[in-house]
C-alpha cells in the first residue's frame, strides 16, 4: 500500500444503522487491526456483540489493518464503518 | 434472498475469484449437487496427516478442477450423489493451532496440533439464503466439539443457522443514501422461519446480476467466515467491485 509513516492515524466515522447511538468520528493508527475498532466500539456502546461493516456491504476481518481499508474505501479522507446492534450469529 | 440459480453462479464465481487472488492455501471447490438441503452435512474427510506435515496445506474435496501442490492432501470423494440441482461447495483448510483445545494430548515437545477445519457452504432452499457448515478435526482424526473433545456420531457439522442470514444481508446491501452499489437487490422481507415467496430482482443484464452474486457471496462469506477465520481479503473484494 501507500508508503505512510508508521504511526499514521486514520479517521473513522462510525455510522450507525437501525437504533444504534450515534457517536462522532475518531482517529486510529492505521496499522492497527480492525479488531481494534470492533473492541473501541463494544465497549462504547457497552454491547458484547456489535455488528461492523462498510457501507461497500462487506464486514472486515478483524486481521485486516485498518490502513488498508481506509486506503480502498475511504470518502473524503474518512473511513465509513457501519455499525449495527443486530446479533450477527447465536 | 437468492436462489438456487444465482446461489449456483455466484458460488462458482467466488470459487474462481478466490482461486485467482488467492493461490495455494485454502481453496474452495464447487461440487453439484441433487440432494437436499441436508446432504451437505456429509462430507468425507481426507486422511489425517502426521503432525510434521508442513501447516497451512489445503486439500479441496473432490478433486475436480483444483490444482493439486505438494502441501494439498488428497481429497476424498465427496458425497454420493453428484448430478446438478442442489448446491454446495467445500473448503479445506488446516491450521495449526497450539491452543488448540483438544486432540490428544501433546507433550511439550510434539509440534503444534494441526486442526483440519472443512468448511461446506451450501444453499438453505427454505431460507433462500446461504449456509455454512464447518468441523474441525484434530490430527488424529477424532472431530473436535467445541470447547470439549467428544466423538460425534456420523461426524455431524456445526451450523451456522441461515436465520440471521436474512437480516444481516438486508443490511450489507440496503442501498445507503450515498451507496455505490448498483443494482444492489431490493431488500428482502425480514428473517422469518416461514419461506416466504421470492423477491423479484430488478431486472439486469447478466454480467451484472453474476456480478451482484459474487458481490452477494463475498459480503455473506465476511459474515458467516469470521468466527473461522475464514473471511475473504479485502483484495478480492477490491477485484470483484471493479
Amino acid at each position: 500500500m501507500s508508503g505512510q509513516p508508521a504511526d499514521s492515524k486514520v479517521v473513522i466515522l462510525f455510522k450507525q444503522t437501525g437504533d444504534a447511538p450515534i457517536l462522532k468520528q475518531n482517529k486510529i493508527d492505521g496499522q492497527e487491526r480492525f479488531a481494534k475498532l470492533v473492541d473501541f466500539l463494544r465497549k462504547k456502546l457497552g454491547r458484547d456483540q456489535v455488528f461492523m461493516y462498510l457501507k461497500e456491504a462487506f464486514s472486515p476481518s478483524p486481521e485486516e489493518r485498518i490502513a488498508t481499508l481506509h486506503d480502498a474505501f475511504a470518502v473524503d479522507g474518512r473511513l465509513v464503518v457501519n455499525y449495527a446492534l443486530t446479533p450477527a450469529w447465536g | 434472498m437468492i436462489t438456487a440459480e444465482e446461489f449456483a453462479a455466484g458460488a462458482q464465481m467466488l470459487a474462481a475469484a478466490w482461486g485467482r487472488c488467492l493461490a495455494g492455501d485454502t481453496q474452495w471447490c464447487w461440487q453439484a449437487s441433487t440432494h437436499p438441503f441436508a446432504a451437505s452435512v456429509r462430507t468425507v474427510l481426507p486422511p489425517p496427516l502426521p503432525p510434521e506435515a508442513a501447516p497451512a496445506a489445503a486439500g479441496a474435496l473432490p478433486p475436480t478442477d483444483q490444482p493439486s501442490s505438494a502441501q494439498r492432501k488428497a481429497g476424498s470423494p465427496g458425497p454420493a450423489s453428484t448430478s446438478s440441482g442442489d448446491v454446495g461447495f467445500a473448503i479445506q483448510e488446516e491450521e495449526e493451532d497450539p491452543a488448540s483445545v483438544a486432540g490428544s494430548p501433546a507433550g511439550s515437545s510434539s509440534p503444534p496440533q494441526l486442526l483440519t477445519l472443512t468448511c461446506h457452504v451450501a444453499y438453505h432452499p427454505s431460507y433462500r439464503v446461504p449456509v455454512l457448515y464447518f468441523e474441525a478435526v484434530g490430527p488424529n482424526g477424532v472431530p473436535l466439539g467445541l470447547g470439549a473433545e467428544h466423538p460425534l456420531l456420523r461426524r455431524p457439522f456445526y451450523m451456522l443457522h441461515p436465520c440471521q442470514t436474512e437480516a444481516i444481508m438486508q443490511l450489507l446491501t440496503n442501498p445507503e443514501d450515498d451507496s455505490q452499489l448498483d443494482g444492489a437487490p431490493a431488500a428482502a422481507a425480514a428473517g422469518s422461519r416461514e419461506a416466504t415467496g421470492a423477491t423479484a430482482l430488478p431486472p439486469q443484464a447478466a454480467p451484472a446480476a453474476h456480478g451482484r452474486m459474487l458481490r452477494y457471496l463475498l459480503a455473506w462469506l465476511s459474515v458467516a467466515g469470521q468466527p473461522l477465520g475464514l473471511s475473504p481479503p479485502v483484495e478480492l473484494w477490491l477485484q470483484a467491485s471493479s
